[in-house]
């Protein structure tokens, strides 16, 4: 391996050394005060490298989706091939409207020459 | 005392496994633990809600504003606190590595993940440079293979050691174990031995890691850690 030979591969078969050695953690204990630095100082540095590296903070309040107040229903309709043609051929000469939109149009045509 | 993270830009690169086979390798030694899982997708969060019994407590309840002032709590009541950060660069990320004592940079053998980590390495040393103390940390090499190690693995391996960054020795292998631990809710040390394979191998890795990790933070307590050239040859 050369000189990647230091790097540490576990021997896996057997070596049941390891499982059963104890670890001594007694050396380690909670902290009686603070954490031994200014965390208002800390968090004053970290911000500003943040903005520095353009690091996105945690959003304010979550967007929530808004759904259209409209409530939708849907139709079928069955008719012949001729109308339903301009209907659609109506659709496109309006810059490819939808149906609903279309249908809504003539809905107002009716209302305004009724 | 010593706050721990696991801190990579990349999401998957490995932090919550290598917190959570920490986490139970020092309890089962004997050690109070606190995990904060300080990641939105909650992976320790879920672990330990749905599990009967850990042997560390996991807290979640957290955020940017609230991170620093949840590590110094659980500092004063547990021996080793861990701090899972989320797989992106963020604020919060910069604000727990200004709070640690040891940052850990956990890295598959990939090509892909070589560049996030690299640029977690640069956030760590600006937030110390800024703060004019060692931050200090180290590389570990996560979901190895035991016995081969791939070209990637050493090209990579070659790439960190010319620059000179310090890599841990001891890796965290790529272990059905550790799998089964987050999947069945459980510590790895009370996994069924019987049920899954080389479970004993899975402990006497996440020991001898923890064992490595621990002679850096003792070194910690002593000196200051070189950044640069810690680990060159």
């Amino acid at each position: 391996m050369g000189k990647f030979s230091d790097i540490k591969k576990t021997i896996d078969d057997g070596a049941g050394e390891g499982a059963t050695r104890k670890i001594d953690v007694s050396d380690f204990a909670p902290v009686s005060g603070s954490i031994g630095r200014d965390p208002s100082r800390d968090d004053e540095i970290a911000d500003r490298i943040a903005r520095k590296h353009g690091l996105p903070g945690e959003p304010v309040s979550r967007v929530k989706l808004v759904r259209g107040s409209v409530v939708m229903d849907k139709v079928f309709v069955q008719g012949p091939i001729t109308t339903i043609n301009r209907f659609k051929e109506l659709c496109n000469d309006r810059g490819g409207i939808t149906y609903a939109e279309a249908l809504k149009l003539l809905l107002d045509r009716y209302d305004e020459t009724n | 005392m010593p706050v721990i993270a696991a801190a990579n830009s990349k999401g998957g690169a490995g932090k919550s496994t290598l917190i959570m086979v920490l986490a139970c390798a020092l309890a089962e030694h004997g050690a109070s633990v606190t995990v904060i899982d300080a990641d939105p997708q909650r992976t320790i969060g879920g672990w330990s809600d749905a599990a009967d019994k850990l042997p560390v407590k996991v807290r979640y309840d957290v955020d940017e504003d609230s991170i620093r002032k949840v590590i110094e709590e659980e500092a004063r009541k547990a021996q080793f606190v861990l701090v899972d950060i989320q797989g992106r660069a963020s604020r919060l990320m910069s604000r727990v590595l200004m709070a640690c004592d040891l940052a850990l940079i956990p890295l598959s053998p990939s090509e892909c993940d070589a560049d996030p980590a690299a640029r977690t390495v640069e956030l760590i040393m600006e937030c110390g440079a800024d703060s004019r103390r060692e931050i200090p940390f180290r590389i570990v090499f996560n979901r190895t293979n035991p016995s081969i190690a791939t070209t990637s693995e050493r090209e990579i391996i070659a790439d960190i050691r010319e620059a000179g960054f310090p890599l841990l020795k001891g890796h965290l292998h790529d272990r059905q174990a550790y799998r089964l631990m987050y999947s069945r809710k459980c510590s790895l040390f009370d996994l069924d031995e019987t049920k899954v394979s080389n479970l004993d191998k899975a402990k006497i890795n996440s020991q001898e890691l923890l064992e490595e990790i621990l002679t850096v933070l003792r070194e910690g307590k002593t000196e200051v850690v070189p950044v640069i050239g810690a680990e060159a040859e």
